[in-house]
């Protein structure tokens, strides 16, 4: 069991650097290649409120695509890590419990 | 003595199928994963009117969907709970609860970010919005009310009236842009949407991306599940030897 669990979590870690490295690299080449070809959505989506911040630069806002794209992946693994440590508490306390049952069964019954 | 001590079943998630299927999901998930961020980084076109930030998309819609799903589970499962007095349900119902709390929190905060550059603040009390932060005030009240409030069946009663309201509250936001004038985007995804609201390229990078986080989240919920069965366990075990 224990060797499952870790070559899980060692495995969403690996996809964790994986990710990192994707997102550095869109953000250093410039990315959103698309954008070339951008399309008009039918609804644009601020209902006609459209900030000024955008401009006409369609990577202006790539910062702010990379900060969602890290959240997203930093709350996933965030939960996994929080997880894989409680997995790992578990285990101790059952390590305990043994020690405990094995102790009871050596007392001398009366 | 030794008889006395009877262990509780383990777990059955974790069975091998169990763990051939949770090994499954993630693989699966991350394989699709890597194939959502080409799409979205490199493949799909950007939205005229909204450039880049409209990719802010493909992530926030799919946790917000989950984030509104999750609640559902918990209600389901926690009305199950009452009926059969199963603890898996209440278990499951746990776990869901906790899902849906990471998911809601990722889905404001994308949102926050989204509209930074679209509507120049980071929050506005539009109704969309402002339910949904109620949402997610429900799934922490669940928690806290699980980990402070009484424990055993009162416990896992009074949280089924709080997985109930935020059961109601659900359809509520998701309509919620069709029930009052908000400057939240009208739907793009669910039985209310609209067809052709999103060009087809975006729309099939949009549905590629809510299969991953559905299958990812799969796999969160099944791992939370077992371990949430795993306390009950030592649980047992302690009463079991104190």
């Amino acid at each position: 069991m224990s060797f499952i669990s870790i070559s899980r979590n060692a495995f969403a870690g690996w996809m964790l650097v994986v990710a990192i490295v994707i997102g550095v690299a869109t953000l250093s080449s410039g990315v959103a290649a698309g954008a070339e070809d951008a399309v008009p959505s039918p609804q644009p989506g601020a209902a006609g409120q459209q900030a000024e911040e955008g401009g006409s630069d369609p990577e202006a806002n790539l910062p702010f695509l990379f900060a969602v794209y890290l959240i997203t992946w930093a709350g996933f693994f965030g939960y996994t890590f929080v997880m894989s440590r409680r997995q790992r508490e578990m285990r101790r306390e059952l390590d305990a419990l043994k020690t405990a049952i094995a102790g009871k069964d050596a007392e001398p019954e009366e | 003595m030794v008889g006395v001590i009877v262990a509780p079943k383990a777990p059955p998630s974790e069975s091998r199928t169990g763990n051939l299927v949770r090994d499954g999901l993630l693989v699966v998930s991350a394989i699709l994963m890597l194939a959502v961020l080409y799409l979205v980084f490199f493949w799909v076109p950007s939205d005229v009117n909204l450039g880049v930030s409209q990719r802010i998309l493909y992530f926030h819609v799919p946790v917000a969907i989950l984030g509104l799903g999750s609640i559902l589970v918990v209600a389901g499962a926690s009305a199950i709970h009452l009926v059969t007095k199963s603890d898996k349900w209440d278990s499951l119902a746990y776990a869901a609860a906790e899902l849906g709390t990471v998911l809601t929190s990722m889905a404001i905060v994308t949102g926050a970010i989204w509209a930074k550059p679209v509507w120049g603040v980071w929050w506005t009390w539009d109704p969309k919005l402002t339910l949904t932060l109620i949402l997610w005030f429900t799934y922490v009240s669940y928690l806290m009310l699980r980990a402070y409030g009484p424990k055993g069946s009162q416990g896992a009663r009074y949280g089924t009236v709080v997985a109930l309201f935020g059961a109601i509250n659900a359809p509520i936001v998701y309509y919620a842009a069709e029930l009052w004038r908000t400057t939240h985007p009208s739907l793009v995804v669910g039985p209310a949407a609209e067809s052709g609201s999103l060009p087809s390229s975006m729309a099939m990078v949009l549905l590629l991306s809510t299969l991953t986080f559905i299958l990812l989240s799969a796999y969160l919920l099944i791992e939370r599940y077992s371990l949430k069965r795993s306390e009950a366990v030592v649980d047992e075990l302690y009463q079991h030897i104190s």
